[in-house]
């Protein structure tokens, strides 16, 4: 507002004009209107204290039971996922000990141990594909047939006394798949460069050869003929050794 | 319905989904700590394929014990008979090959895992006869 007097800015509340010092009338309403609006004010904050302070634990529930749902689901979530989570903290972890766990796969592989080289690898879940293990990429899978073999093997022969007949019959069927998978890659790897690993794979076949000997009775001469019959003879084989049929 | 009842509600509501919050990531955190083992092998498929006297699936099941995974004390036992068929079988393997210092090793800790454990002396003796008949039978 402009002073009556003088024309210059002055204040609401002024009291008097600060240039020219003449008394400024129309302050007076203002100020008057002032304490009226002060005391509004005052009125109105202090029924939204009490309102806010009325709906305070109302609110904090509220996101409380937000947060319980949110974190109820995730839990779900994580429970669901735990083996996947589980996989690749291994996987993570094997990679960042890729020096002390390759040491240990090639102390596997020297000790001629090869089912344990398998489940060592699978246990730290060791990605072969990754730069890290690369070196060990076609012997894995190489060891993991003769791995699956020789298990085949294991469960078809180590039998108690008193051991169900059913059990038995299905592993006889396994162990024929697995006998012939394994010697099947092994011929492909024959056609392949050799590399720092090709002698674990000869050990490999020898350990099978020997398995296939003193477990199946089966000596080079009948292993390579039982390798060149149909799927029913050496079913018949297997039954006839195993299952004394 | 008035303030009271709402909060009254929710505040019933954040327990009960508290106590489930907290069960479920215990649940969470136990299902997270499983290892390979306890994921894919659970000590009651060991004592059923025990059971069956199918020792060769003890021993290709609890291999993963073998190569020194984590296992529960109380199922330590299960994974030692397993490791012991194992052993067993390798060990006649590599006796045919030739391979002394291999078969020595897997008849070392096929004695050491008989010393420690006497009180199975007759499963561990159903093993030996296992073995002993499969190689009887193929000859």
């Amino acid at each position: 507002m402009k002073c009556i007097n003088c024309g210059a800015e002055v204040g609401l509340l002024d009291k008097t004009c600060p240039y020219c010092g003449s008394v400024n009338l129309e302050s007076a309403g203002h100020r008057a209107e002032m304490k009226k609006y002060q005391k509004r004010s005052e009125k109105t904050k202090s029924a939204v204290k009490k309102s806010i302070a009325e709906n305070v634990p109302l609110v904090v529930s509220a996101v409380i039971l937000v947060l319980l749902i949110i974190g109820i689901g995730v839990a779900f979530y994580v429970e669901d996922e735990a083996a996947l989570f589980s996989h690749w903290a291994n996987r993570r972890e094997s990679l960042k000990k890729s020096e002390e766990f390759s040491k240990k796969l090639i102390e596997y592989l020297e000790a001629g141990d090869y089912t344990g080289f398998v489940a060592y690898k699978e246990y730290h879940v060791i990605p072969e594909y990754e730069p890290e293990f690369q070196e060990f990429e076609k012997l894995s899978n190489f060891a993991y047939e003769f791995s699956q073999t020789m298990n085949s093997i294991e469960r078809a022969v180590m039998y108690g006394e008193d051991a169900p007949r059913y059990g038995q019959e299905s592993n006889v069927s396994s162990c024929r798949r697995n006998i012939d998978m394994f010697y099947y890659e092994y011929g492909k790897l024959e056609n392949e460069p050799e590399d720092n690993y090709q002698k674990y794979m000869i050990d490999m076949k020898e350990q099978m050869d020997t398995a296939l000997t003193i477990y199946l009775g089966l000596d080079d001469q009948e292993r390579e003929e039982f390798l060149g019959s149909s799927m029913n003879k050496q079913e018949v084989y297997l039954e006839e050794v195993l299952l004394g049929e | 319905m008035s303030k009271k009842i709402i909060l009254g509600i929710l505040i019933v509501l954040d327990v009960i989904l508290g106590l489930v919050f907290f069960v479920k990531i215990g649940n969470a955190t136990e299902e997270i700590a499983w290892t390979y083992e306890r994921e894919s092998i659970g000590p009651s498929t060991v004592l059923k394929y025990l059971d069956w006297e199918s020792y060769g699936d003890v021993a290709a099941l609890a291999r993963t014990g073998r190569i020194g995974a984590k296992v529960k004390d109380e199922d330590r036992d299960l994974y030692l008979l397993g490791e012991y068929a194992d052993m067993l079988f390798q060990e006649k393997i590599f006796t045919a090959k030739g391979d002394a210092d291999a078969a020595k090793r897997c008849a070392e800790r096929c004695a050491d895992i008989r010393a420690t454990m006497p009180g199975y002396a007759v499963v561990l003796d159903k093993m030996d006869w296992s073995i002993e008949n499969a190689i009887y039978h193929a000859e």
